[in-house]
């Protein structure tokens, strides 16, 4: 076997260790042995790899050769299992046993000293007879900052920070292990140790033992999540450049010593990186906002937290994602009102300041200067993109409107007329290209690594350099590029992969499909050696994919269109055609069943029926085929058919749950568009440095990269506009296995094919026939794997989950009877930070559980906070019925505000004008954004027809009052039913915002939940009176006014909310009697007319009154404990939270435990 | 692989061409060639433009050093 294919087994084997280690992760106690099993593994291959060398020199066949490869396959698969176990956890050290010695004495037996000063924990690992009371005796070195006359740490010219040293015995506090508490209990030593050198009992059991752990000093572990009051100092170091924001700058810092708890001694810090977010307002903020600061010490003073965890089931995991990139906390700097600020650059005693690695340096600031360039010679927003695409300087990007906001004087007018389509954008740049399916571009990775590369080739071969000098000098520009972009996974995966060519074609005179068949699975080797968690980050994920689709797929594509002809040709044309214009004539069909399958029959008779009549001569010439498309086109388009399903279809639905339909159209342009855009950018943006004449070049070549970009953006702009991004199915690892193991039956699908027909006719079999059976056996199977995978089977118990939508409220129920019914649809903030719930929680959180289709939508109140998500919501998920309040009836969207306001003008009070705007604009449309969703057109759009009905995606809407119930269907222990309790249909009430909202109780069986939506009160107090306590009675009540109703208080605010809790509140408690009580809560913040103090005080007092009224565990908030699930078998029911899910998961507990890094 | 510098002469010869006429064209690309020439890159609408884009890039390498704090 030759060498190459070793190392492509054993990368590739490498990989599926890790996925291993993944799926079946063993405790991070068994690290040593695996350690150990690993170095034996490797030290045996590489002696069976001498001996198999010797053989083979020898030209003689040995046991040696026959060894070697599965040797080579247990070591890289217990290398990639070991390395991802010793990345996902930060194992505490065994260093010694307390050991009972009968007579009422312990014993110390020492594994292995400290190496430092660190925490200790006691681990209780079997049952004792009685409670045991130690003090563990030892000595502390307590390092203490030495301090210039300024009081700022030092630290030498070679980056030794500064100590004193002050050596102290010390017998800590008593650790009280319990004999009630079940084996495995931690117990925390609460003062740190340098030396430990016995125990003193005080009281214990005559026998038994007690582990001592040395808790890691990795900075992870030295994180509390949320708000801990205690500031820590910390000294370490800029490790990468800033990432500077207009209103904030974020320094990612290598952490080298803490001082834990303030006060306390500094630990030396044993990993993990931090993010310290400084703000301009800060004293000496311009020295941290510039890329200068790269390589600076530093000392600051603040609170280290962690970044959260998912919000809701399934939902973005900022934690999880930050720590794949060995990020382990986060320091949030403000400006003191007085005081020096908490941070300062150190500058050595001996000295000028340290600056960080020169190559890294050099780099940035290379960056800086042709972003320089690139200011003074490209428009906004076409130089952010630019930028983007060529420095990699994507969070540049972040909030930049589409080129097509009026907020671009320069930029998009051609004349007074501003576009080309369309006036009125409020999307982002980058949420357009996420929905053209060009989001791509944004990632640096081997689409721009490969410009740069031809580009250097080319500008290498005009000055007639043999290949093999510049190679080397290429390498090293691929290596400065990928610092300059910021060295993601697609970046490093591209550098390698070219590096890797260059070196092969220069050196070697070798073929790119054979660089590309090697360099995959090296450079995924070398990444993820380095850093194994990156293994599921999209950015590695994706960038493999594609490179590996293009490798692998693009001549089976190719040799498969390139068999059409004539008629056939003509008719995938046109089936093509057909599809594209029925999907942007009504998306929702070409994701339907009831179309696909059909289309799917009918297209295979047409295709029959083509054949057939091409064979009688029938039709259209043999000549019109693909191979009569130029050459490269042909490939071309092979290349992107490979792309969309080797990588495209599978890996969007499987991270995101969405099909960017319009990525196979606009990709034919944008891909050749984007290599001029990235070589006009690097060229204008090198050149522009050349004193004198570079500018006026760089501004040339600015000006027609002007237009390129332009085009570029209108391509993402018209695509997202035209072409839908629907939301599909989520699959699970199985229907991926099953799909790619079809995507592997299609590559090699030459060889195999003969290798059935051998097995046949060895066997004695019809030839075609057995092997097209086994063709087909095995296609159904696939295929029904990935139906099973992806189906979602009924619950038999009633589930609802709160989601965690910030302000506002979503609520999901899953009925014991299959029923699926979402209650309101979240916030939807278009102006500042653009925060729309429906999109950003509500859907995902939905595909995530497999969800497209829902039974009901119920709208309880006109309110932004719950109605503003509706429209978005319609537009992408099916929905049967939609309930609305008695004032929302009939709605239409040619309303008059006017028209909109009488619904609502008699309710006593009113309401302000501001929520009613907002209401109108989400509910009736805004006409200043005709294109901005909203419920009236979009229930227009969902009117019943031809297509619609076929799609299933017509929406019945009804109005629902006070009497009425939903759903009433017998479940497997009682009754599921949802009763509606407000408003009276007749009552004034009826149209006022507030007190017309629709309040519900979901029951099933002896279970009830009692939704209060947007209750005043008042209304709390009369609903309380209008119905009998068992009519009310429920174990979940959901808070009226997500717990601050505050818009209608007469006189002082808080006496008068105090009364309002006393008298109504009280009222419906009484009558309800609730187990626990939820308030749907996220950042206090202004929304809408609340005013932020008021609504932080009125929900203050509102948790106090539930607490001192039912207990501190009555209380839940979506805020706090994150999404809340409950779950009832209609005779008990349970409450999970999602801030438990992610405690349990590790990282976010005070739990003295093995630190938990990755997932 | 090398072919790809004469394609690569004829992209930036082509771009230089298309970009002198977006020159002639455009007021706002214009102007910025006249700031240019006149020594006053601060008043071109280009780089106006570009304002609240990477504020700390500025015309010149505007950083404050610690070591002159």
């Amino acid at each position: 076997m030759q060498t190459q294919t070793r190392i492509i087994i054993f990368c590739y084997c490498f990989i599926i260790g890790l996925v291993l280690a993944m799926v079946w992760p063993l405790n991070p106690s068994a690290l040593p042995a695996l350690q150990i099993a690993t170095a034996l593994l490797l030290g045996g291959a590489a002696l069976l790899l001498f001996y198999a060398h010797r053989e083979a020199r020898a030209e003689t066949s040995g046991a040696a050769s026959r060894w070697l490869i599965w040797m080579l396959l247990a070591s890289a698969v217990t290398l990639g299992y070991t390395r991802y176990i010793s990345a996902n956890t930060v194992p505490d050290t065994r260093v010694g046993e307390i050991v009972m010695s009968g007579d009422g004495a312990a014993v110390y037996r020492s594994h292995g000293s400290l190496p430092d000063t660190c925490r200790v924990r006691i681990r209780k690992d079997h049952p004792i007879e009685s409670d045991l009371r130690i003090r563990l005796v030892g000595e502390l070195d307590a390092r203490i900052a030495a301090r210039d006359e300024n009081g700022r740490a030092m630290i030498d010219k070679r980056g030794r920070w500064q100590f004193q040293i002050a050596p102290m015995s010390l017998t800590t506090e008593v650790v009280v292990i319990r004999a009630s508490d079940p084996a495995g209990t931690d117990y925390l030593v609460d003062q740190p140790l340098t030396r430990i050198t016995g125990v003193e009992v005080l009281d214990g059991p005559s026998h038994g033992a007690v582990t001592l752990y040395r808790i890691s000093n990795h900075i992870g572990s030295f994180v509390r999540p949320g708000r801990a009051q205690s500031p820590v100092t910390i000294l370490g170091r800029i490790s990468a450049d800033p990432l500077v924001y207009d209103f904030k700058t974020v320094l990612p810092v290598t952490p080298e010593f803490i001082q834990y708890p303030a006060g306390g001694p500094f630990y030396r810090v044993e990993g993990g990186d931090i993010q310290v977010t400084v703000r301009p307002e800060m004293e000496g903020y311009e020295i941290f906002s510039h890329t200068s600061a790269y390589g600076y010490d530093v000392e600051f003073n603040g609170e280290l937290t962690v970044a959260r965890g998912a919000a809701n089931p399934g939902g973005f995991n900022a934690r999880r994602f930050q720590q794949n990139y060995n990020i382990f906390g986060l320091v949030s700097l403000f400006a003191p009102r007085s005081g020096p600020p908490p941070i300062h650059a150190i500058k050595p005693v001996d000295g000028p300041m340290r600056e960080g690695n020169a190559l890294v340096a050099f780099s940035l600031t290379l960056r800086d200067n042709v972003l320089r360039v690139i200011k003074q010679t490209l428009l906004y927003p076409q130089s952010a993109f630019v930028g983007g695409v060529t420095l990699g300087l994507r969070y540049g990007l972040q909030g930049v409107e589409c080129m097509y906001s009026d907020r671009y004087p320069h930029t998009c007018k051609f004349g007074d007329e501003p576009t080309l389509i369309g006036r009125y954008c409020e999307e982002t740049i980058a949420d357009e290209f996420k929905e053209a399916g060009v989001n791509h571009v944004l990632a640096v990775s081997g689409l721009h690594v490969t410009i740069i590369t031809v580009m250097l080739v080319g500008i290498f071969s005009l000055m007639r350099v043999p290949r093999q000098a510049y190679v080397p000098m290429i390498i090293l520009a691929l290596i400065i590029f990928s610092i300059i972009t910021g060295a993601r996974p697609s970046t490093l995966r591209a550098v390698i992969m070219n590096s890797l060519f260059l070196m092969t074609w220069a050196y070697l005179d070798q073929s790119l499909r054979s660089s590309v068949l090697l360099g995959v699975p090296v450079a995924a080797f070398l990444i993820l050696l380095h850093n194994p968690l990156v293994v599921v980050d999209p950015s590695f994920t994706l960038s493999f994919g594609a490179i590996l689709s293009l490798g692998l797929m693009t001549t089976p594509s190719l040799d498969l269109l390139q068999r059409l002809k004539g008629n056939q040709f003509v008719l995938f044309l046109l089936v093509g055609i057909g599809w594209t214009l029925i999907a942007v004539r009504q998306w929702a069909l070409v994701v339907t069943p009831q179309f696909i399958f059909p289309m799917i029959a009918f297209v295979a008779v047409l295709f029959v029926a083509a054949g057939a009549l091409q064979r009688k001569g029938i039709g259209f010439s043999e000549r019109i085929n693909y191979s009569t498309i130029p050459e490269g086109v042909g490939a071309f388009l092979a290349a992107q058919f490979a792309i969309q399903l080797g990588m495209m279809i599978p890996l969007s639905a499987g991270y995101f749950a969405r099909w960017p339909f319009a990525g196979a159209y606009a990709n034919l342009i944008a891909i050749p568009l984007i290599g001029v855009v990235v070589q006009l950018g690097a060229i204008g943006g090198l050149l522009g440095l050349i004193p004198g004449v570079g500018i006026y070049i760089a501004l040339l070549l600015g000006a027609a990269n002007w237009v390129f970009s332009s085009v570029f953006l209108w391509i993402a702009h018209a695509s997202a506009d035209w072409f839908p991004y629907p939301v599909i199915r989520r699959p699970g690892l199985l229907a991926l296995s099953a799909y790619y193991v079809g995507c592997a039956w299609f590559i090699w699908n030459k060889p195999i094919w003969a290798w059935l027909v051998r097995v046949a006719e060895r066997r004695k079999l019809k030839a075609p026939l057995w092997p097209r059976l086994i063709a087909s056996v095995v296609g159904v199977v696939l295929a029904a794997l990935i139906v099973v995978d992806m189906r979602t089977a009924p619950s038999r118990e009633l589930r609802m989950t709160v989601l965690s939508v910030g302000y506002g409220s979503s609520i999901l129920i899953e009925s014991p009877t299959g029923r699926r019914i979402l209650v309101d649809a979240g916030f939807v903030e278009h102006e500042r930070g653009r925060r729309n719930e429906a999109m950003r929680t509500v859907v995902p959180v939905l595909a995530n559980q497999n969800i497209r289709h829902l039974d009901a939508v119920i709208l309880t109140s006109a309110r932004p906070e719950r109605a503003a998500g509706i429209s978005h919501v319609l537009s992408t998920l099916w929905v049967d019925r939609l309930f609305l309040p008695p004032s929302l009836a009939d709605l239409r969207s040619d309303e008059s505000f006017e028209a909109f306001s009488e619904r609502f003008n008699n309710a006593e009070g009113g309401v302000e004008t501001a929520i009613l705007v907002n209401a109108y604009e989400e509910l009736i449309g805004n006409a200043e954004w005709p294109k901005r969703l909203a419920l009236a057109p979009e229930l227009a759009r969902r009117a019943p027809g031809f297509l619609n009905s076929w799609a299933g995606w017509t929406v019945r809407t009804e109005t629902l009052a006070a009497g009425q119930a939903l759903f009433e269907e017998q479940g497997p222990n009682g009754t599921f039913r949802i009763e509606v309790l407000n408003p009276d249909r007749d009552s004034a009430d009826a149209g006022d915002v507030d007190n017309g909202s629709l309040v519900l109780r979901v029951v099933y069986g002896d279970f009830a939940a009692l939704l209060t939506s947007d209750l005043q009160y008042d209304a709390v107090s009369q609903l309380a009176q209008r119905y009998r306590p068992e009519q009310l009675r429920s174990q979940i009540l959901f808070l009226p006014h997500h717990g601050a109703p505050l818009d209608r208080m007469a006189g002082e605010f808080k006496p008068a909310l105090l009364r309002m809790l006393n008298r109504d509140l009280n009222a419906l408690l009484n009558s309800a009697k609730p187990d626990r009580v939820i308030a749907e809560w996220g950042a206090p913040r202004p929304v809408l007319g609340l005013r932020s103090r008021d609504a932080v005080t009125a929900f203050e007092l509102t948790r106090q009154y539930i607490v001192d009224s039912l207990g501190e565990l009555a209380w839940l908030s979506t805020d706090r404990d994150l999404a809340i699930t409950l779950t009832s078998d209609g005779r008990t029911y349970s409450v999970a939270t999602q801030a438990e899910a992610n405690r349990a998961a590790g990282g976010e507990d005070d739990a003295v435990s093995d630190l938990a890094v990755g997932f | 692989m090398e072919r790809g510098a004469q394609a690569l002469i004829k992209v930036l010869g082509a771009a230089l061409l298309f970009g002198a006429l977006v020159l002639a064209f455009h007021p706002g690309y214009r102007a910025a060639l006249a700031a240019l020439w006149r020594g006053e890159p601060a008043t071109s609408p280009v780089w106006n433009a570009n304002q609240t884009y990477y504020p700390m890039i500025g015309l010149s390498d505007g950083a404050i050093h610690a070591d002159s704090n």
